[in-house]
């Protein structure tokens, strides 16, 4: 279960990279 | 005297020494093109960024400003095939276009929020009750709270601001019941996951609000559409005045840079784009677009103008007024105010759906609420049941129902040639049963056309055909049309009001007036018989040839009126043209009701009386006159050469010269409101089925999440079914 600690940051991370993108894509006239 | 295009009313400063342009583009249809315009205008040194927008048909330039004048962009379009127009983003449309966006912006921070929490509760639901331990589950539901929380804050701000605005006014909308159950779900969660508790509906509340966020946007993109069709439109039409200046110059341009006060030429075969009084000049004049009358009048100096006003013989001078000025105009400035008042009292089906919809959940809720009370259950417990009845009732397909059949549906009859003007005009054709049409321009063509062509000799008709070419009179133009003709002769010469004449071949040519070309007999007896028509003559040595020249019905018209009838509609011509031209072309498409020489006020005082008899009805003109019945009538078309101030109080505006786009729209709109109402029974099912389960107090995170993505994926579907109504039209 430790494992954990790891991969819950990661994913969050993850998404909110791709919501990242979204905005910046969006920012950029597209 | 030079006349050149004037770009400076279209150009912005983006930066410094930067300039902008927005250019509308005729005939992109593909991802192709796109990439081919924009690296061909990336070549031109100073050209700092070139972007095409394929869904609006736009071209977005920006380049360095001074050595570059902006034609050469139209030009080199032009080499690639395609036509450009300038043209300005009117303020409604950047409101809408900012709107969508900061809807799309919402959505997306909700869709990866509820996303995100899904991966988060699936260990939930499938580790609850056996190897998952309470502390694991706490961490999970916390780390829901973390994301969650601030995402709801941002992006379910819309529904927020849109109840209070409601329960300030003291009335209800569907934002009202939408926002007590995200509010009172998310704050039930974070009490439930603060006491340790098994669940917590946070999932459940992101992903409500990016369904409905999803309802709202295809909402909001379909007006922006619109919007953006019909900016395009006027870009399109490209109307230009012929600025006068002084003496030397004359100036073409844009009809939005003409201010009042500003003197504008009007050359014969053009059509005013402003209203104003003659200064100087004298001509015939064709009010056809404005009082519906075919007839030529006589301008001279003094004569009010209007737009869209055809000059036929000579030159005139106008000085342009501000629009509201001529007693025709504020006439019918009156009466549209009054219609367009009384229209707003219109109630949308999702209106009527919220307003019964809202009180029957929270009542639900607050009965389950005192009845759990009542049987003996805690206070807390019979709250989380109330609130539980809340988050599965929240109207998530109910808010998706409507929009997305609506944007299907707008969709196909924008493939059929018709451009919606107003969200409920879908809902309000659908419900028509009587059609008024206007005769001038709606059930005839707006051009003249030749009508005796069929028994003209074809060298004698492309003979006329070619001459015609070298006159700018809008008669001569039609025989022009009507011939096909391409090339001009050479050598013709123009006598001031009488016609056009030059040598072929060594024999003597004229076309014009009957009297100036002795073919005064031929002519008479073409106006006895139909005295609807202009004649133009054509002498070639010592043969003569008069055309009959006069508007023509739609080719299409007999088809689509008798087709009107099938579907159950009432047909009746309602006109401001003289009784023997209405009678002639009501007889021609068999219609039994007709009214000619009717004023404004009387077309409005007719559509009153219908409504009294409980008809809904149809408009469906174009001139400025029928203006105020089109935003009387409960349902009204324009086609696309209608007048500004028709096109714009129009629910529709049809392209082409066929009248079945009329027809289509109402097929279309039935379908539509048929699918409509199926979705809006298949919410009231799955509330049905799902209230119970909420009452009783089973509902758990999981089966609310399925509950809702299942419902709104039925709703979704349902709606795209309203693309296959274009193949049975």
């Amino acid at each position: 279960m430790e494992v954990l600690v790891f991969l819950v940051p990661l994913a969050i991370t993850l998404g909110a990279l791709g919501l990242v993108a979204f905005l910046w894509s969006l920012r950029n006239g597209q | 005297m030079g006349s050149s295009i004037d770009f400076s009313h279209y150009l912005k400063q983006a930066g410094p020494d930067l300039l902008h342009l927005d250019l509308a583009i005729e005939g992109i249809s593909c991802a192709g093109c796109m990439a081919k315009i924009e690296r061909s205008l990336s070549e031109i040194p100073q050209v700092t960024s070139a972007r095409v927008n394929l869904t609006d048909r736009r071209l977005a330039l920006e380049w360095k400003a001074g050595v570059v004048d902006p034609s050469l962009f139209v030009d080199r379009l032009a080499e690639l095939g395609y036509k450009a127009y300038p043209f300005e983003i009117a303020g409604a449309e950047a409101v809408e276009v900012e709107r969508s966006r900061a809807l799309l912006r919402r959505l997306g921070v909700a869709a990866f929020a509820a996303m995100n929490v899904m991966m988060l509760s699936v260990p939930v639901w499938s580790g609850n009750g056996s190897d998952m331990l309470p502390e694991q589950r706490d961490f999970f539901h916390w780390l829901s709270a973390l994301i969650v929380l601030p995402a709801a804050a941002y992006s379910a701000q819309p529904f927020f601001s849109s109840a209070y605005a409601a329960l300030r006014a003291r009335g209800v909308n569907m934002d009202v019941p939408i926002s007590v159950g995200i509010a009172l779900a998310l704050g039930m969660s974070l009490f439930e996951t603060a006491s340790h508790a098994d669940h917590a509906y946070f999932d459940a509340a992101i992903m409500l609000i990016a369904f409905l966020l999803a309802g709202r946007y295809l909402d909001q993109n379909m007006r922006r559409r619109t919007r953006a069709f019909a900016g395009n439109l006027a870009a399109l039409k490209a109307e230009t005045a012929t600025k006068y200046v002084n003496e030397d110059e004359i100036r073409t341009v844009p009809v939005a840079a003409i201010r009042p006060g500003d003197i504008v030429l009007l050359r014969p075969g053009e059509r005013s784009a402003v209203d104003g009084n003659v200064i100087s000049g004298r001509s015939e004049i064709d009010q056809s677009l404005i009082t519906g009358e075919t007839l030529p009048h006589i301008a001279v100096a003094g004569s009010a103008i209007y737009a869209g006003t055809l000059v036929r013989s000579g030159a005139l001078r106008v000085r342009v007024s501000a629009a509201s000025e001529g007693t025709l105009l504020s006439e019918i400035q009156r009466l549209l105010e009054n219609a367009v008042q009384s229209r707003s009292r219109y109630l949308r089906l999702a209106e009527r759906t919220s307003r019964l919809y809202a009180p029957v959940v929270h009542v639900t809720a607050l009965l389950t609420m005192i009845g759990w009370l009542v049987a003996g259950a805690t206070v807390h417990d019979s709250i989380i049941t109330a609130i539980a009845v809340l988050i599965i009732t929240c109207p998530c397909a109910l808010g998706l129902a409507i929009p997305a059949v609506q944007t299907v549906a707008s969709g196909a009859l924008f493939s059929s040639g018709v451009l919606l003007n107003t969200g409920d005009a879908i809902e309000r054709l659908a419900e028509v049963d009587y059609v008024l049409f206007d005769k001038t321009g709606t059930l005839t063509l707006p051009e003249l056309d030749v009508a005796n062509a069929a028994s003209v000799s074809p060298e004698i008709f492309e003979m006329a055909g070619r001459l015609a070419l070298s006159s700018r009179h809008p008669v001569a133009a039609a025989v022009a049309r009507a011939a096909r003709a391409k090339a001009p002769l050479s050598g013709i010469e123009e006598e001031p009001g009488q016609g056009v004449f030059g040598e072929v071949d060594g024999v003597k040519v004229r076309l014009g007036r009957p009297s100036w070309c002795g073919a005064e007999e031929a002519a008479r007896a073409i106006m006895a018989s139909d005295p609807e028509a202009s004649v133009v003559a054509l002498r070639h040595g010592d043969t003569c040839q008069v055309f009959a020249v006069r508007q023509r019905l739609r080719p299409d018209a007999t088809n689509i009126i008798a087709a009107l009838g099938r579907m159950g509609l009432a047909v009746e011509v309602i006109s401001g043209d003289r009784e023997p031209a209405v009678r002639a072309a009501a007889r021609a498409l068999g219609i039994t009701q007709w009214r000619a020489e009717v004023t404004p006020v009387d077309k409005i005082a007719r559509i009153d009386e219908l409504s009294r008899q409980g008809r809904k009805v149809l408009m469906v003109g174009d001139g400025l006159n029928d203006a105020p019945a089109l935003a009387a009538a409960h349902a009204s078309i324009s086609p696309v050469t209608a007048t500004h101030v028709s096109q714009a109080v129009a629910d529709a505006v049809f392209l082409g010269d066929q009248l079945a786009p009329v027809a289509t729209a109402v097929r279309i709109s039935r379908t539509a409101l048929r699918l409509m109402r199926q979705n809006l029974w298949l919410a009231v099912f799955y509330n049905v089925l799902a209230v119970p389960v909420a009452i009783a107090g089973l509902v758990t995170p999981l089966i609310a999440a399925a509950a809702m993505s299942g419902s709104s994926l039925l709703v979704m579907l349902n709606a795209l079914r309203a693309r296959q109504i274009r193949r049975h039209v």
